[in-house]
């Protein structure tokens, strides 16, 4: 599976990458919405991790960018952040991400599961 | 926007003012007064609006009031001594008024201003005729009541304005709490999730000992996250009845 991060902070980019890549993923990365929102058009993941909490565009206006855009709607978002998600969570449904994924309570082990589980159903369409 | 939604109340007010004075029986005040009564107040809006409000600054307007609520207190004054009871009442409202507003010098000054006024007022009366001592210990009795009312107006409006400010203040240190819990969430999720990384062997295989190191840093992470998590949910909830408080009271 071909999966991109959207987030600042590199120390997660790097934990996150070591794991999934341990589970034969490929993972892009991207420390910035802008740049993240042009490197799901051009690359076109099957999976974006992305955090809310980011400097210059916040997390919810790149989900939105990536929903409104035709090339890039159909990919699944995973909102990883440390936002709550009694803060969060339901504007981040409502503009469509798929799960919405508390970072302090969500390891890269436990996000890897749930990825599987994504993969296994989109395998049963 | 603001002032001009002022400037039309303020119209509104002297209407409704003038129509009131209407309705005062004609033996208090006649046709005449009323007339002069209303040149007088229309003008002087007419004067604040168009000259005052664009001339001055605000500090010679607040001179500006305290003049004209003065003169207020002794007009006011004039007539309820003239037929009293009724119209004497009327001269609370800027005391009140610069009372509740917190402006200690302008209620100082109104204050002792109708004070001497009224004491001004008996000496003119004792003089005239000798033997009204009724009205005399009447007028004492009004300075006294003008003395509580207006020592009772600014007491409760220095304790709201200090309600006020300890709410403000319990707020914004609420406010910085939840902020330093966000700012811990960060780190200490990325300890747990390296210490989870390493747990599960993804750079390889550890000794007993050391697994059981990685382990208690795990352990002591994610508790420390829930105790974060746990104070801002309360913080959460504790501003949330705060403002629940707040807005029910308005």
């Amino acid at each position: 599976m071909k999966i991109l991060i959207i987030d600042d902070e590199k120390e997660i980019v790097e934990i996150f990458k070591d794991k999934l890549g341990k589970f034969g993923h490929r993972i892009l990365s991207s420390s910035d919405g802008e740049e993240g929102m042009k490197l799901a058009r051009i690359e076109k993941p099957d999976l974006i991790l992305l955090d809310i909490i980011m400097p210059k565009i916040n997390g919810l206006d790149v989900l939105k960018g990536i929903k409104e855009n035709e090339e890039t709607k159909k990919i699944p978002v995973f909102i990883l952040t440390n936002l709550p998600p009694e803060v969060g969570e339901v504007e981040a449904k409502r503009l469509g991400a798929e799960r919405y994924l508390f970072k302090a309570e969500n390891e890269p082990g436990k996000v890897v599961g749930l990825i599987d589980k994504l993969n296994q159903k989109q395998d049963a369409f | 926007m603001v002032s001009t939604v002022i400037e039309l109340s303020t119209w509104v007010i002297v209407i409704l003012v003038l129509i009131f004075f209407r309705f005062i029986p004609r033996e208090i005040i006649g046709d005449d007064m009323f007339l002069i009564i209303a040149g007088v107040t229309l003008s002087f809006v007419l004067i604040y609006y168009l000259i005052i409000c664009r001339l001055f600054n605000q500090t010679q307007r607040l001179y500006i009031k305290t003049i004209s609520d003065i003169i207020l207190i002794g007009i006011l004054l004039h007539f309820a001594r003239d037929y009293n009871n009724i119209l004497y009442s009327l001269y609370f409202l800027p005391i009140l008024s610069a009372s509740l507003a917190l402006n200690l010098v302008n209620n100082l000054v109104i204050v002792t201003v109708a004070c001497l006024m009224i004491g001004f007022e008996i000496l003119l009366n004792y003089n005239y005729d000798g033997d009204s001592t009724g009205s005399t210990y009447g007028s004492f009795w009004q300075i006294f009541f003008l003395v509580i009312i207006s020592l009772f107006a600014r007491f409760l409006a220095v304790q709201l304005q200090k309600e006020k400010e300890a709410k403000e203040e319990m707020k914004l240190e609420k406010k910085i709490m939840i902020k330093a819990s966000h700012r811990l969430q960060n780190p200490l999720s990325i300890i747990r999730h390296y210490a989870s990384s390493l747990e599960e062997g993804d750079l390889g295989a550890m000794t007993k000992k050391q697994k059981e190191y990685v382990e208690t840093i795990h352990e002591k992470a994610a508790q420390m996250i829930k105790i974060v998590s746990g104070m801002i949910k309360l913080n959460r909830k504790e501003e949330e009845q705060i403002s629940k408080i707040v807005t029910s009271n308005k």
